[in-house]
C-alpha cells in the first residue's frame, strides 16, 4: 500500500471517527440538555417532503453512483501493487529504446537467492517504495540452512542488481520468512521429545 | 556499490486499510439501495423505495433509550476508529544484515534457525524457541550431566544467526531426570 493511499485511508477513517463522536455527543446532549436545547420530538419533514420529491430519486442516484465508482476505485487502489514493470536505461536515444524487465531480473534475483541459500520456496516480484523501485525477493527458509549463508546469498544478489542497474535504478531486497505451516505469528518453534 | 532503498520496514495492511475497505463497500451497497429506489420510482422494477421509509421512521423520536444506545455505540465505535487511525502498521520484519543490504528477518525464521543451532548442540535433548523483531528465547531440555548447556546453546544459536539478524539470545534449560532402570 502507497503511503498516499494509508494517509487517506486514515483521513477518512479520522473524519467518520469524528462524525460518529458528533452523533454520540448530539445523542445525550439531546437527553441530559448539557450545551443545547433541542425539541423534545425530532421532526423530519422538510426531508421528508424531499426525499418524497419527484426529483430526489435521480439526485440520490446520481450522487450515490459518483460515490460508489469513487468507492470502487478506493477500494482496487488496495489490491493494486504500485510497481514499475520496466526501467528505461542510459544509453536510450533517439535510434532506440534500451528497457529492462524488471520482473524477469527479480525472478532471476530470487532463483539465485534459492540456489545460494537453503530455502523451501522464493518467489521475486517489483514493488515501489516511496519513488524507488525495489526488486523483493521473499524466501521461506528451509530448517536445516543457516544464517551466513542466507546472509551471504542477500549481499550477493544486492550486488547482482547493482551490477544491471549500475545507475540505481533499482535496488534489493531480501525478505526472509519462517518454513510454511509453523505459526510464523506464533515465532515458536520445538523439535525433540518434551 | 548499489545505493541501499529507503529502509522503510515491511509491515503489514494498516487497520485503517481495513476500515477504509468496509467504508467503501458500504458506499457502494449506498449505491445499489439508490439505483434500486430510483428504478421503483420510475417503474422499471416492481417493489416499494426503501429510504422515505426510513426517514419516515425517524420522524417523532425522543431522545430514549434506544437514541442513547445508539449514541453509545457510536461513541464507543469512534473511540476505536480513532485508534485505529493512530495505530501505526505492524512490522512482520526485524532489519538484518549489515549497511550493504536490505535484508528482513521474521522471527519465525529466527526462531526456527535458533531451534535448529539449539537442537544440534551436544547435551540437548529438545529445543524450542520464541522469537520477536529484538530477541529470541530458546528453552531446551538438558540431557542428564551434561555441562554448561545454556553457554553453549547461546554459542550455538549467535552462531547461526551471525550476519543475518542481530537480535538478543536468551537460554533456558531444564534438565532431563534419569530413569531409574
Amino acid at each position: 500500500m502507497s503511503r498516499r493511499l494509508n494517509a487517506f485511508d486514515r483521513l477518512v477513517t479520522l473524519l467518520v471517527a469524528l462524525g460518529l463522536a458528533a452523533l454520540a455527543f448530539f445523542a445525550f446532549d439531546w437527553r441530559y440538555g448539557w450545551v443545547f436545547t433541542y425539541p423534545s420530538q425530532l421532526s423530519t419533514g422538510p426531508v421528508t417532503t424531499a426525499v418524497e420529491a419527484t426529483w430526489f430519486p435521480w439526485a440520490f442516484a446520481g450522487v450515490a453512483v459518483v460515490l460508489g465508482l469513487l468507492a470502487l476505485w478506493w477500494l482496487a487502489s488496495h489490491a493494486r501493487r504500485p510497481h514499475e514493470s520496466t526501467i528505461r536505461l542510459r544509453g536510450s536515444s533517439n535510434a532506440g529504446r534500451l528497457e529492462l524487465d524488471l520482473s524477469s531480473l527479480a525472478s532471476a534475483a530470487a532463483d539465485r537467492f534459492g540456489q545460494l541459500a537453503g530455502t523451501d520456496s522464493v518467489r521475486g516480484r517489483t514493488r515501489t517504495i516511496g519513488s524507488h523501485q525495489v526488486v523483493e525477493i521473499t524466501a521461506r527458509l528451509d530448517p536445516r540452512s543457516d544464517g551466513p549463508s542466507v546472509a551471504a546469498a542477500a549481499r550477493t544478489c544486492a550486488a547482482d542488481v547493482a551490477a544491471a542497474l549500475p545507475d540505481g535504478d533499482a535496488t534489493c531486497r531480501v525478505l526472509v520468512d519462517g518454513p510454511r505451516g509453523r505459526a510464523d505469528r506464533g515465532r515458536t518453534a520445538t523439535v525433540g521429545a518434551p | 556499490m548499489s545505493s541501499k532503498a529507503p529502509s522503510t520496514p515491511p509491515a503489514r495492511t494498516p487497520a485503517a486499510g481495513l476500515v477504509a475497505s468496509l467504508l467503501a463497500i458500504g458506499l457502494i451497497a449506498l449505491a445499489v439501495v439508490a439505483v434500486r429506489d430510483l428504478a421503483v420510482a420510475q417503474g422499471w422494477t416492481t417493489g416499494s423505495p426503501w429510504t422515505p421509509p426510513a426517514v419516515s421512521a425517524l420522524d417523532g423520536l425522543t431522545a430514549n433509550g434506544t437514541v442513547l444506545a445508539v449514541g453509545g455505540v457510536a461513541g464507543v465505535l469512534a473511540l476505536l476508529l480513532l485508534y485505529v487511525v493512530l495505530k501505526p502498521a505492524r512490522k512482520t520484519h526485524g532489519q538484518g544484515g549489515d549497511d550493504s543490504t536490505d535484508l528482513w528477518v521474521s522471527p519465525g525464521a529466527v526462531a526456527t534457525l535458533a531451534r535448529e543451532a539449539a537442537d544440534r548442540t551436544a547435551g540437548v535433548r529438545a529445543a524450542e524457541a520464541r522469537a520477536t523483531r529484538r530477541s529470541v528465547t530458546v528453552t531446551v531440555a538438558a540431557e542428564p550431566g551434561a555441562g554448561d548447556v545454556e553457554a553453549a546453546v547461546r554459542a550455538s544459536v549467535e552462531q547461526q544467526l551471525a550476519g543475518l539478524a542481530s537480535t538478543t539470545v536468551k537460554v533456558r534449560s531444564r534438565r532431563v531426570e534419569e530413569k531409574s532402570a
